[in-house]
């Protein structure tokens, strides 16, 4: 069974990681930018690519909703197997970056956080470490419009800079995470980002801007729009919202809302619906709940 | 951590047991192509749901009374329209998809952070943005829109109306 571990601690899940993220790449299964409804020529289609049409696909429906953490996993837990495969390793876990333990250091110590190294997600502003344009090019990537689009180039990050208004920020800190641990419930009405609840909170829009989402804007560059997962920190960013879900669950116990008889639930978003996947048959919410068969995590101390 | 084993997929399309946690992973073209039309239709009606001009609508009861606020952004930049929705919650951040993890303090931060973030689409301001256009391929963008700026020294000019009724 796999265990996710902390990446700047654990050299093997690093290294793997790295590999595997660079092999699915390189992998191409006969899908193309046709098949997938993308303008422009018809043109092959990687498997890590896959996950970035997906995840672009899904933004209105997966995103400031309560299935934001249960669609995440299930994406998550696609790619960790693909890289098993990928691998020959069955008992590979995708790593986490613990970004609030970055957080507690001055913005200048963030930048050169061991997560930065070139043998591991690099630190340059383009083209990053092991992420060159050669082994990893940005093949789709949202228009301002939040259009799919094919372009030819190397993967993009501005860490640190911020966004206009929200310039120079710091990473979340571990207060943030301490205080989405006991806030309940899981989720409430309107269920959107005006919401009150865990949801909205991790997700980092109540308070605004933290936690994931704030991630999102301190790696900037590709990390922006909705095409995010072109960049590998996107999986590291997720992989410790999981793992916060997790030890929210554990705490909290493995609640979820709004249930298929809730009054004005949006449909698609509740207990039973299911999740659609590209990778294999669809899964509801309930069902990854507990995915204590498939892997843990070495803490979840948060 | 509890670790009961969780339950076997039964959505509409499922068609073999799925592994441990619900989820299983085949990247085969086959399998991609079980569920193409669905992602295919996924990405049209995201893209069609970008291009509807947005309106968001704030609702708070206080002291007995029900109050609405709509607000719709009508936005131009160097005088094209920039025709991708802007909503606002009810704290008052305002968000877009293109951007979907921002909640921007103002309309006007916002589109800094397009022209920034989507630089190669607005050539021709004095910011020193954009890559080559080069870089891109031949895929389809809106051209009409994303080049928007024509005169090649001015500044890219943002011109954000926004309209609020309250009844």
């Amino acid at each position: 069974m796999a265990v996710r571990r902390n990446i700047l601690t654990d050299a093997a899940s690093r290294q793997k990681f790295v590999k595997a993220a660079i092999a699915l790449k390189a992998q191409f299964t006969g899908v193309t930018t046709t098949s997938l409804g993308i303008a422009g020529p018809s043109r092959p289609v990687s498997t890590w690519d896959r996950f970035v049409a997906w995840h672009s696909a899904v933004m209105g429906i997966a995103h400031s909703r309560p299935i934001f953490p249960t669609w995440h996993r299930l994406m998550l837990r696609t790619l960790e197997q693909l890289m098993q495969q990928a691998l020959g390793d069955t008992n590979f876990g995708l790593p986490y970056w613990d970004w609030a333990a970055d957080g507690q250091l001055s913005n200048a110590a963030q930048l050169t956080s061991k997560v930065w190294n070139d043998d591991c997600m690099g630190s340059a502003s383009s083209a990053p470490g092991p992420f060159t344009l050669a082994a990893f090019p940005i093949r789709l990537a949202s228009n301002n419009a939040g259009m799919l689009a094919q372009v030819n180039r190397a993967l993009q990050r501005t860490r640190g800079v911020g966004v206009p208004g929200i310039s120079n920020p710091s990473l979340p800190k571990k207060a943030s995470t301490a205080a989405v641990l006991t806030t309940l419930p899981y989720d409430t009405a309107p269920w959107n980002r005006n919401s009150s609840g865990f949801r909205n909170r991790v997700e980092g829009w109540n308070p605004p801007n933290d936690l994931h989402n704030l991630v999102h804007i301190w790696v900037g560059g590709d990390m922006l729009p909705a095409t995010s997962p072109n960049d590998p920190v996107f999986y590291l960013n997720h992989c410790n919202v999981d793992r916060i879900w997790e030890a929210w669950m554990v705490r909290n116990g493995r609640t979820y809302l709004p249930t298929n008889t809730t009054a004005g639930a949006p449909v698609g978003n509740r207990l039973n619906d299911s999740l659609a996947s590209p990778f294999g048959p669809s899964v509801t919410s309930a069902q990854v709940l507990n995915v204590g068969s498939a892997y843990t995590y070495d803490t979840l101390t948060v | 951590m509890a670790r009961k084993t969780a339950s076997s997929g039964k959505g509409p399309q499922a068609a073999s047991a799925p592994s441990a946690g619900g989820i299983s992973a085949d990247a085969s073209l086959a399998q991609a192509q079980k569920t193409a039309p669905y992602f295919k239709k996924l990405l049209t009606d995201m893209h069609a749901h970008l291009q509807e001009g947005a309106s968001s609508a704030r609702e708070a009861d206080y002291r007995g009374h029900h109050v609405v606020i709509e607000t719709t952004y009508k936005v131009t930049v160097d005088g094209k329209p920039f025709n991708v929705g802007l909503g606002v919650t009810d704290g008052g951040r305002v968000f877009y998809h293109g951007m979907p993890n921002v909640g921007f303090d103002s309309a006007v931060d916002l589109m800094k952070a397009v022209i920034d973030t989507f630089a190669d689409e607005f050539a021709g301001g004095d910011g020193g943005g954009g890559h080559d256009h080069h870089d891109h391929e031949d895929s389809g963008h809106d051209h009409s829109r994303m080049m928007a700026k024509t005169r090649k020294t001015k500044k890219a000019n943002t011109a954000i109306k926004t309209k609020r009724r309250r009844r």
